[in-house]
């Protein structure tokens, strides 16, 4: 249900940020430009976890949570469609490291923990300038991530006959909220941004041995929900940009970091 | 005013190096604060403990000392000076990897010393002083006679008597920090009954239970057999009385099938093995048989095993062909009994239906009050699949505990496919001797490691 509502709420502030500039559209009429860019991230994120009770038939929260981290390189191709507003698909090639997750519910418990699992992200970004306070430019900024990783089977040591358990993760990364940035140089825009962001995962796994075989459906969801970025970006050519960010993401047992750096070509 | 490419990529440069500054003090920052909170994670530990995996205690470590090592290049006077400038005190060097035990000064903590040291480049390594711990030992003063709970190669009885190999055990200490099960799982032993009031019992018994002898609800014992049994099983663990039993915190449903002789009907096992179902209990413990297959003693076991309740029986103690129930491979575990070298026992009895094996060679177990006498300890060794049988329902029990949803079909194969092979020199894979192998309650319970080394494939 949570889920839901989240996605509800992601697609309905996706579709308020186009929908307001399809306004402006009309008025000024489209102005397409394309920017691509390379860029790489990684981000560390404390989850909680939670095992659903097939008798219960309700999700239940492990002791124990777990730290994902991530490593992606995105190709994507962002979309000036006017000034100030762009809307950019996202295609990428992510290590995922779910971290060490024990699973209990399986006929043999395991404790998985086999570091990066490889995958495809897709995703979609969009930006809106709002407001400009003399240097200052108000932006709304959204971003949905997807990441598949690919299906895996690996060989339950120790045990009398030949044993085997598959699983394959999966997550959706969803922020949205204001960016200010500061245009007073010439050739260097800070910027600061702070986010709502949720982070939910799945990671199930089958179990199959001789004839036992069973599933064990897990959930991860991060902690945080607020994402404080730091970040600049340069421009070294009038069409060549970088930009740099850092991610704090903050929760009661802690501080998650994250790190993104972009190159982009204007054209 | 545009400014030249070499300005712009110096400018470029300096503002990376300030965000990758900025995420190593917060790295370093979140690692203290991390630290800091050491005591929380302490206290949440003392409550893990008390019925949850013994690993859960989380890392500790000398909260004024710290494990270092230099670079081989360094003389001894260079080492020395260096400690003096950190003001620690060298408490011991571990001369053959030549490492220094250090006191910290006092109002330092381990994090910030350890910080400060790992900034000297003539420094290899700097460590806390962790603290390790020993899996679970109960305190029970005849533990020590327990080699197939945990065997150490210890004498099984007094000075001069027969000594076990080292690691020919059931695991059980390394389990027990798994679970050491739960009181609402109930364990049905049929046998001659159990002594209520046997100091290592008393708190584990759920009722009376049922006499199917004298037809009564008074399970008392007659016998000492059912209370042996019982006791293997879920005697009173880690408190300072007697043995340690399999099962620390599960209960014991006292149903009496066999008379003061040790023998008894079919239609009293027969009719104990459905009351047991009936009244809750999640395994059943048959230390008994009968050399003829008989149809009701087969729809018992088969009651059972579709109500989802797991039954250990005993193959027999005669050297020849496995005895009923237990030779209904399909609804029980027939159990086979090795000694304490992991060698089958000579007069284990044999045959395909045996699906397991469990130490039952010089097996310390509890028997009723009366039997030695008041000048005695209510304890005597006694061998036999009995006892085996009495291992393996321990474990299933166990099993049951933390995993009430698998069915009996399910429960009988982590028992098997977790099993040690223990033949497998002279017999590979599953045997007519004893089945899979020698029980392994550390693999049937124990979360198994998957870690990236294991062999992986694309499906």
């Amino acid at each position: 249900m949570k889920k839901c509502s989240f996605g509800v709420s992601m697609v309905l502030a996706f579709f308020l940020i186009t929908s307001s500039s399809y306004a402006q559209f009309q008025e000024e009429g489209w102005r397409m430009s394309f920017r691509p860019s390379i860029g790489f991230e990684y981000f560390q994120r404390d989850m909680n976890l939670f095992t659903y009770d097939t008798e219960e038939k309700k999700w239940i929260e492990d002791d124990a949570g777990t730290k994902l981290k991530a490593y992606f390189v995105t190709f994507s191709l962002g979309l000036e469609l006017q000034e100030g507003f762009s809307l950019t698909p996202i295609l990428g090639y992510c290590i995922s490291d779910q971290g060490a997750i024990t699973y209990r519910r399986l006929p043999f418990s395991v404790e998985l923990d086999v570091g990066g699992l490889s995958g495809i992200l897709l995703g979609l970004e969009t930006e809106k300038r709002l407001l400009t306070y003399g240097n200052i430019d108000i932006i709304v900024f959204g971003q949905l991530l997807y990441y598949a990783g690919n299906k895996k089977e690996w060989d339950i040591p120790g045990l009398d006959v030949e044993g085997t358990i598959e699983g394959k993760p999966y997550w959706l990364r969803g922020t949205i909220g204001p960016t200010l940035a500061y245009r007073g140089y010439d050739y260097f825009s800070p910027y600061l941004r702070v986010t709502y962001n949720r982070h939910w995962g799945k990671f199930n796994l089958e179990q199959k041995i001789e004839d036992l075989e069973n599933n064990e459906e897990k959930k991860l969801i991060g902690k945080s929900q607020i994402n404080l970025s730091l970040g600049a970006v340069y421009e070294l050519t009038d069409a060549f940009h970088v930009q740099g960010e850092v991610d704090f993401m903050p929760h009661k047992d802690g501080v998650n970091l994250g790190l993104m750096l972009k190159a982009v070509y204007f054209f | 005013m545009k400014r030249s490419r070499k300005e712009k990529i110096i400018h470029f440069s300096v503002i990376l190096f300030v965000l990758f500054s900025l995420v190593n003090f917060q790295s370093f920052k979140s690692d203290r604060r991390r630290d800091h909170r050491q005591p929380d994670f302490r206290r949440e530990i003392q409550c893990l403990n008390q019925g949850l995996p013994f690993r859960s205690r989380g890392i500790e470590y000398a909260p004024d000392q710290v494990l270092v090592k230099f670079k081989p290049t360094l003389t001894t006077q260079a080492v020395k000076t260096t400690l003096a400038a950190y003001e620690t005190k060298m408490m011991k060097r571990i001369p053959r990897i030549d490492v220094y035990q250090l006191r910290i000064p006092e109002g330092t903590t381990v994090e910030e010393m350890l910080y400060v040291l790992r900034q000297n480049p003539d420094i290899e390594y700097a460590a806390p002083n962790y603290k390790a711990y020993i899996a679970v030992t109960p305190n029970d003063p005849l533990f020590y006679l327990q080699y197939a709970l945990r065997n150490t190669g210890q004498e099984i009885g007094i000075p001069g008597s027969p000594a076990g190999k080292a690691r020919a055990d059931i695991k059980a200490t390394t389990a027990w920090d798994e679970t050491k099960g739960d009181e609402e799982v109930l364990i049905a032993v049929i046998d001659t009954g159990v002594e209520f009031e046997h100091p290592d019992l008393q708190d584990k018994i759920a009722s009376n239970g049922r006499d199917f002898v004298n037809d009564d609800f008074d399970a008392a014992d007659d016998n000492a057999h059912g209370t042996f049994v019982a006791g293997v099983i879920a005697a009173k663990t880690d408190n300072n009385e007697g043995i340690a039993g399999v099962a620390w915190n599960c209960k014991i449903l006292p149903v009496k099938a066999m008379d003061e002789e040790g023998s008894g009907y079919y239609s009293w096992i027969v009719e104990g093995i459905i009351w047991a179902v009936d009244n809750g209990a999640s395994v059943i413990n048959l230390s008994l048989g009968g050399d003829v297959g008989d149809p009701s003693l087969e729809s018992a076991v088969k009651y059972a095993y579709d109500n989802d309740v797991v039954i250990a029986a005993a193959a027999g103690n005669d050297s020849s062909s496995v005895i009923y129930p237990a030779a209904y491979e399909a609804y029980c575990l027939a159990v086979a009994a090795t000694d304490y070298d992991d060698m089958r026992t000579d007069w284990s009895n044999f045959g395909p239906e045996v699906d397991i094996a469990a130490p039952g060679e010089r097996i310390v177990g509890p028997v009723p009050t009366w039997y030695w006498g008041p000048d005695s300890l209510p304890y005597a060794f006694g061998e036999g699949t009995s006892a085996s049988t009495a291992h393996v329902t321990g474990l299933a029990a166990l099993i049951k505990s933390i995993k009430p949803w698998l069915t009996s079909s399910e429960v009988m194969n982590v028992i098997r496919y977790s099993a040690d092979d223990v033949n497998s020199s002279e017999y590979p894979g599953e045997d007519e001797f004893i089945g899979y192998g020698r029980i392994n309650m550390e693999k049937a319970l124990v979360p198994i490691k998957i870690t990236s080394s294991s062999q992986a494939r694309s499906p």
